[in-house]
């Protein structure tokens, strides 16, 4: 009896969790929406000069691939070299070219990979600002919040091949992971999100408060606080064993 | 006792934090290393003459092309008045021995070679000549994406050098730089009816 209820249970309260979130859902499937037809429709409207020339949509949904995107690939796909002097690619941090390379890894073409990685990532960042904002709001305000994040103006660059998404929802999961206690958690996802972009750096401060207000003097929350500054460090230390110049 | 334990608590909660934040530290560097890894030895190399390049703005040079008297050369980068609005930019300026002078400024080239001169040497002239910011931007291309440039180690002049070696429609371009320093040696310039060869003297100074 007990067996047969389990299942059924875990399943209605995952359907619930999700029924109170449809609104999330749907405010990000549509903006995604508007995301992708703008660029399909920029695509087939030829005319392509300037900042849109025609490099950049020699392939489907390559405007999403763009401009910064084409440096991440490349570090996907070929790793770091510095040129002193010239644009090169130790300016753009490891963590989204990695998760490009391992989606990669399956088959899956770089363009593709990068733009699914940041929708879901988006996907995920929403519900995380929305569980973050659920302790401090009530549950409405929360959600609204969430619906006009997906809906803001610039936030197509979520769709595009940057690793904006994934800073946002992996520090906001940190965020989360802090408020329900899970230190060495928080202290993995924070890392990440530095990994990502180094403006990761600043979900230390909110952890940081959090602890403080928690008066948690436990080693997983000061670990949380130092996560990400320690993966900022590593960025450059990483850069002298490959390129030979920290401050590449 | 109590009071032991409240000392031992702080305590045992650093020694946690620096070994989980040790960790974390190690975790995203070996995270970088294996899954990114390091450029390979003939990358990092171009990538360095790229940037010996960089401290020249003068290049005297002679060249030799095919069975034509060898002529003198001087590249010289400086700062000029704009071609289109105000202000002044880079430009680079090569005067020949024989009289014809090219200039190049935002990407517009002038010339007075004359147009009977093979279609490959006008458009390889500059490299030729041995300047440095054309040179290197021809190297950089194609470092950065990581083609159609390979380096060997030879000897010229009689030095031991590295020869920087690709492709450019049709042409092919081998710029030797000395293993020492990475200082410009030669330029070598083949393609179909054009064999060219100029002596590079480099010369560091300031401007452009």
């Amino acid at each position: 009896m007990l067996d047969a209820a389990t299942p059924r249970a875990a399943h209605s309260t995952a359907w619930e969790w999700l029924s109170t979130r449809r609104q999330i859902l749907t405010w990000w499937a549509g903006s995604r929406a508007l995301v992708f037809g703008t660029a399909l429709a920029l695509e087939l409207a030829g005319r392509h000069y300037g900042l849109l020339g025609p490099k950049i949509f020699h392939r489907p949904l390559g405007l999403l691939g763009a401009w910064d995107g084409q440096w991440y690939v490349e570090v996907a796909t070929r790793g770091y070299l510095l040129l002193p002097g010239r644009q090169s690619d130790p300016a753009f941090f490891p963590l989204y070219p990695i998760a490009v390379k391992l989606l990669g890894a399956t088959g899956m073409p770089t363009l593709p990979a990068g733009i699914l990685i940041s929708n879901v990532g988006f996907l995920a960042a929403l519900l995380a600002l929305d569980a973050v904002g659920r302790a401090y709001l009530p549950a409405a305000d929360a959600r609204r919040a969430a619906v006009l994040a997906a809906v803001f103006p610039l936030g197509y660059v979520f769709s595009m091949v940057y690793p904006e998404s994934l800073l946002l929802g992996l520090g906001l999961l940190a965020v989360v992971a802090a408020q329900r206690d899970r230190w060495f958690l928080a202290a993995l996802l924070a890392a990440f999100a530095t990994l990502a972009r180094p403006e990761g750096i600043f979900f230390a401060l909110p952890i940081a408060q959090i602890a403080f207000e928690r008066r948690a003097l436990r080693g997983g929350a000061l670990a949380a606080v130092l996560a990400a500054p320690t993966a900022l460090l590593s960025f450059p230390l990483y850069l002298g064993w490959a390129l030979g110049d920290p401050y590449a | 006792m109590s009071r032991a334990r409240a000392l031992l608590g702080p305590a045992r909660a650093l020694v946690v934090a620096c070994a989980a934040t040790l960790a974390l530290g190690t975790g995203a560097f070996i995270l970088q290393a294996a899954a990114i890894g390091r450029p390979s030895a003939q990358d990092v190399l171009a990538g360095r003459a790229v940037r010996a390049l960089l401290h020249y703005r003068t290049m005297w040079s002679v060249e030799r092309i095919g069975s034509r008297p060898a002529v003198h050369v001087v590249c010289r980068q400086v700062f000029a008045p704009a071609l289109f609005g105000g202000g002044r930019q880079r430009r680079i300026v090569v005067a020949r021995g024989d009289g014809a002078r090219l200039s190049e400024q935002r990407g517009l080239v002038w010339s007075s070679l004359q147009m009977l001169e093979p279609p490959a040497l006008r458009s390889a002239q500059f490299a030729l000549a041995g300047c440095p910011r054309l040179l290197g931007a021809k190297l950089a291309i194609r470092l950065t994406a990581r083609r159609g440039l390979r380096a060997f180690g030879v000897r010229a002049d009689g030095v031991p050098a590295y020869d920087l070696r690709f492709d450019v429609r049709g042409t092919r371009f081998d710029y030797f730089a000395s293993r020492a320093g990475l200082i410009p040696l030669a330029v070598r310039v083949r393609a179909d009816g054009l064999r060219a060869f100029s002596d590079l003297g480099e010369r560091r100074d300031t401007g452009a």
